[in-house]
C-alpha cells in the first residue's frame, strides 16, 4: 500500500551479516549472472531511488537509500559487483558498514559516475541490461546514461530480477517474519494503550516510538475514519473517510478508526490493517464476525498453484456472496518484501502463478451496517502448508517432531 | 501553503513568458535541501508517487492524484477546487493538458523528479520550460500563517532537544534514543522529522542510528529537525555523557564563538557568504583552517522552506546571493577537530531587517549529563 514517504528513513540502520550473510548476496549475484549470460548481457545496471524504490540495488548489495537519492548496483558477466550511490563523497566510508560490496563510489552525479565506471571497465560498447532504470530513474539522469550508452545494445532486464525477488529465500522470509512480528506487536500495543490526549497525533507518536524502539528501520501509518461505528443518527451526515496520514484531529468515544501499519526491518517490509472503535480513551478492535469470517475464507484461498488473477476473482466472488459491499480502491494487495508493493499484484489482470516462498500483503476493505468502513489486512507467507499469517499476534505455529 | 490570492501573479508570470500552462509535479518525496513546489502550491503533501497540479493560462487549476483514494483528503485540504483521482496517471496527465488546451510552452516545476516515461509523455504534448522560479519568487514572501508555522516548528525542535538531553544516557542504544526524540516531537505536532545522530568518543560524522549503546564519556551529536506543514527547523547540538574534558570544552567554545560571529552577519541585504566567512575566520584563527573546507566540511548553512529554500542548499564562502527578509536559515559551525572528532552546533533563524530572529529557545552551549 502506498504511504506517505518520510524525508529520511530514521530508524535503526545496520547490516546483520549473520541474518543476511555475504553468501546470500553472492548466491543472488550468481543466479543473476547466469541469466545475464543466457541473454548475452555483459553488464547489468540495477537502479533504485528514495525511501520506497530501493529494492533493485538493495537486493544484491544490501544498500538502502534513506533519502530521495539514487543508487546503482553494477554487475558484470564475470560476477564483479560495484555500488554507486548518489550523495557526498564523504558518505562512502559510512556505506561500507552496511554492504558486503567493496567497490563503492559516492557522488552527487550518479549517472556520470556510472558512465565513468563503465568506461574504466571498457564496457561502453557492450550489451547492457537495465533493471529499475526506466521505472525509477529521473529523466535527466536517464538522458546522461542514455547518451553515453548510445552505441550499446540495451536489454530490459527487469523480469530477471523481478522473478527472483518474487520468491523469497528462507533468510528473506525470516526478515519479513521479523518485520511482521513488529507490526503484530504494534497492533497489540495499540489495543492496550490509553491516550490521555486522544488524537491521531498521539496514536501516531506511540506507533513511531514503539516501532523504532523495537529496531524498525522505517514505520508508516495511515488512518481512516468510519462513520458506522456509532449509533445511526448520532452525527447526521457523517461519512466514512478514506485512508490518509494522521493529522491533528481528536478521537472521541464511538469513533470508528481504521489503522494501516507498515514496518520495515533490516530492509524488508510487512504490513497490516485493523479496524477499531474508540472506547473512552482507548481503541478496541471491532471487526464484525462476519467480516472476520469472510476474510478467513479469502485468506485460505491464498495458496500456491493458482494465478493472482484467479485468486482475485475467487475473493471477489466470496465477498459478493457475503453481500458486504467491497471497497475496490485499496485492492486486495500483492507481493511484499524489499518494497511494500512488488509483483505479483492481486488483481484481475495479473496472471502470475502464485508459488511457495512468496510473501504477500493481503487486505480486505468492505462496508458493513455495524461498523461502516471496515478493513482487515495481514502479511502472509505462501508455504507448502498453506497460507501462514505472519502479522497475527500469535502466529500459527507448526510443531515438528524431531524424534 | 501558497495564498490562493497569489494565483493572479502566477498567471502574470505565465503571460510574461508566453507559457500556455503550468505543471507542478511531485513523485511524493521530500528532500530537505530542495523546495517542495507541489506542497507549497497546493497546500498538501501527496501520499502517492504521482501527483500534479496543472494551471491553464485562464486560471483554471486541476490537481491530478494517484492513488485515487488520496483525492478525498487532498480535496479537503487544498484551495484547488477541481481534484481528480486516477489510476492511469501517465495517460491522464497528457489528456488533462489537452483538455486545458495547453500546447506550446508549459512551465514545469518538479521535472527533476519525473521519470523517463512521464517526461516523454508531457514533452510530446507541450514544450517543457523550467519554471521553478515562479513559485520560488512567491514563496519568498511569507504570509502571517507561514511565519506562525515557522515559529511553532521552532518550539517543536525545543521539545525534541529536551527529549534528546533527557534520554542520552549510558546504556541506551542510538536507535532507542531516536525513538524517544521522535515520539516527543510527534506528540508536539511534528508531521515529518529528519534526525541524524551519532555517538562515540571520536565521531567522524553524523549518520543514521545504529545498534551502538551509549557509553560513559561518549560525545553524542545530533541534528534534530522537526517539520510541520513542510517547514523544517533544525537544532544541531552536542551532549556529553559525563563532564567533558577541558579540550572538548575549549574546542566547543570555538564553535560557539564562530556561531556568534556568524549571527552578527545575518540580516536582510547582507551577502549570505558572510555567515560562512565569519565562522571560518574564527575556526581558522584557532588553527583549524584546513578542516573548514572539503573534504572535512561541505556547507556552513543552508536555507529551509517549503516553496523555496533560498538562499540555497549550500551556504559557503562563495555563495553569491544576499540574504532576504523572512528567509529561514540555519548557521551550523558543525566541525571536525582532530582532538575531539566531529561536534555539532547550529541554530535556525528567521532573517529580518534588524538581524536574526532565533526560532528555538534551547540555549546554545555544550551540554552534559551526569552519569
Amino acid at each position: 500500500m502506498q504511504t506517505i514517504q518520510p524525508t529520511l528513513k530514521r530508524g535503526r540502520d545496520v547490516w546483520d551479516p549473520i541474518g543476511m550473510p555475504e553468501s546470500e548476496f553472492r548466491t543472488r549475484v550468481d543466479r543473476i549472472v547466469k541469466e545475464m549470460r543466457k541473454r548475452r548481457i555483459t553488464v547489468l545496471l540495477l537502479f533504485g531511488i528514495g525511501q520506497d524504490d530501493y529494492g533493485c540495488p538493495c537486493y544484491v548489495t544490501n544498500y538502502l537509500t534513506k533519502m530521495p537519492q539514487g543508487a546503482m548496483a553494477v554487475i558484470t558477466d564475470k560476477g564483479e559487483v560495484a555500488l554507486i550511490c548518489e550523495g557526498f563523497a564523504r558518505d562512502a566510508a559510512l556505506i561500507k558498514d552496511t554492504t558486503w560490496v567493496k567497490e563503492i563510489r559516492s557522488s552527487e552525479t550518479l549517472s556520470r559516475t556510472c558512465v565513468q565506471y563503465l568506461k574504466e571497465k571498457r564496457l561502453l560498447s557492450s550489451t547492457i541490461g537495465f533493471a529499475g532504470v526506466r521505472q525509477h530513474m529521473p529523466c535527466r539522469e536517464f538522458e546522461i546514461l542514455s547518451e553515453a550508452t548510445r552505441g550499446c545494445r540495451i536489454v530490459e532486464a527487469d523480469p530477471i530480477v523481478n522473478r527472483m525477488r518474487m520468491i523469497k529465500s528462507q533468510r528473506e522470509i525470516d526478515q519479513v517474519r521479523r518485520a511482521a512480528r513488529l507490526v503484530a506487536r504494534l497492533f497489540d500495543s495499540l489495543a492496550r494503550a490509553s491516550f490521555p490526549a486522544f488524537n491521531e497525533r498521539a496514536v501516531e507518536a506511540l506507533i513511531y516510538r514503539l516501532g523504532y524502539l523495537d529496531g524498525a528501520e522505517d514505520v508508516r501509518i495511515l488512518i481512516a475514519r468510519s462513520a458506522g461505528a456509532r449509533p445511526r443518527g448520532q452525527r447526521p451526515g457523517e461519512k466514512d473517510e478514506p485512508l490518509r496520514p494522521p493529522d491533528d484531529r481528536m478521537i472521541s468515544g464511538g469513533d470508528g478508526v481504521v489503522v494501516h501499519l507498515a514496518v520495515e526491518f533490516e530492509r524488508y517490509w510487512a504490513e497490516g490493517t485493523r479496524t477499531y472503535r474508540a472506547e473512552g480513551i482507548s481503541l478496541a478492535e471491532s471487526t464484525p464476525d462476519a467480516v472476520r469470517s469472510l476474510y478467513g475464507r479469502i485468506t485460505k484461498g491464498l495458496v500456491p498453484g493458482k494465478t493472482a488473477s484467479g485468486f482475485y476473482r475467487e475473493a471477489l466472488a466470496k465477498t459478493k456472496r457475503s453481500k458486504m459491499p467491497f471497497v475496490a480502491e485499496y485492492g486486495l494487495g500483492g507481493g511484499i518484501g524489499l518494497s511494500s508493493e512488488e509483483p505479483p499484484l492481486l488483481s484481475a489482470h495479473d496472471d502470475t502463478l502464485l508459488k511457495e516462498g512468496m510473501t504477500m500483503s493481503l487486505r480486505l476493505c468492505v462496508t458493513t451496517p455495524e461498523t461502516g468502513l471496515t478493513m482487515l489486512g495481514d502479511t502472509v507467507c505462501l508455504s507448502g502448508n498453506g497460507p501462514e499469517i505472519l502479522t497475527a499476534v500469535f502466529p500459527q505455529v507448526i510443531c515438528r517432531s524431531y524424534r | 501553503m501558497m495564498d490562493p490570492a497569489k494565483l493572479g501573479r502566477v498567471i502574470e508570470a505565465m503571460d510574461k513568458r508566453n507559457l500556455a500552462g503550468l505543471l507542478i509535479y511531485s513523485r511524493g518525496t521530500t528532500f530537505v535541501l530542495r523546495p517542495s513546489y507541489l506542497h507549497y502550491f497546493s497546500g498538501v503533501r501527496p501520499v502517492g508517487k504521482n501527483t500534479a497540479a496543472v494551471v491553464s493560462r485562464d486560471g483554471k487549476a486541476v490537481l491530478l492524484v494517484e492513488p485515487a483514494w488520496d483525492a478525498c483528503r487532498l480535496r479537503s485540504n487544498t484551495w484547488i477546487t477541481d481534484v481528480r483521482g486516477t489510476s492511469r496517471f501517465l495517460e491522464d496527465l497528457p489528456a488533462l493538458l489537452e483538455e486545458l488546451k495547453i500546447t506550446g510552452g508549459v512551465g514545469v516545476m518538479g521535472s527533476e523528479e519525473m521519470g523517463v516515461e512521464l517526461y516523454g509523455a508531457v514533452s510530446r504534448r507541450a514544450r517543457i520550460e523550467e519554471a521553478g522560479d515562479i513559485v520560488e519568487d512567491l514563496a519568498g514572501e511569507k504570509t502571517e500563517r507561514e511565519l506562525r508555522v515557522i515559529r511553532e516548528t521552532g518550539k517543536i525542535a525545543d521539545v525534541g532537544f529536551k527529549a534528546f538531553l533527557k534520554n542520552a544516557r549510558a546504556g541506551i542504544r542510538e536507535y532507542e534514543l531516536l525513538a524517544e526524540i521522535e515520539c516527543a516531537m510527534r506528540s508536539a505536532g511534528a508531521d515529518d522529522i529528519f534526525i541524524l545522530l551519532s555517538s562515540g568518543s571520536h565521531n567522524q560524522a553524523m549518520h543514521a542510528p545504529s545498534d551502538r549503546r551509549l557509553a560513559p564519556g561518549d560525545i553524542v551529536i545530533g541534528e534534530i529537525t522537526p517539520a510541520r506543514e513542510g517547514q523544517f527547523i533544525q537544532l544541531c547540538r552536542t551532549v556529553v555523557l559525563g563532564e567533558p574534558p577541558p579540550v572538548l570544552k575549549e574546542k566547543y567554545a570555538i564553535l560557539l564563538e564562530g556561531l556568534k560571529q556568524s549571527m552578527t552577519e545575518i540580516r536582510s541585504g547582507n551577502p549570505a557568504s558572510l555567515l560562512s566567512k565569519a565562522m571560518n575566520r574564527v575556526i581558522g584563527d584557532a588553527g583549524y583552517a584546513k578542516y573548514c573546507y572539503p573534504p572535512f566540511m561541505r556547507a556552513r548553512g543552508h536555507g529551509f522552506g517549503v516553496g523555496s529554500i533560498a538562499p540555497g542548499a549550500v551556504i559557503d564562502d562563495n555563495t553569491p546571493v544576499d540574504l532576504k527578509r523572512h528567509q529561514v536559515v540555519i548557521a551550523h559551525p558543525n566541525q571536525y577537530f582532530p582532538e575531539t572528532g566531529y561536534l555539532a552546533c547550529g541554530e535556525t533563524v528567521l532573517v529580518t531587517d534588524r538581524g536574526p530572529e532565533r526560532l528555538s529557545e534551547t540555549e546554545t552551549k555544550l551540554y552534559w549529563n551526569e552519569i
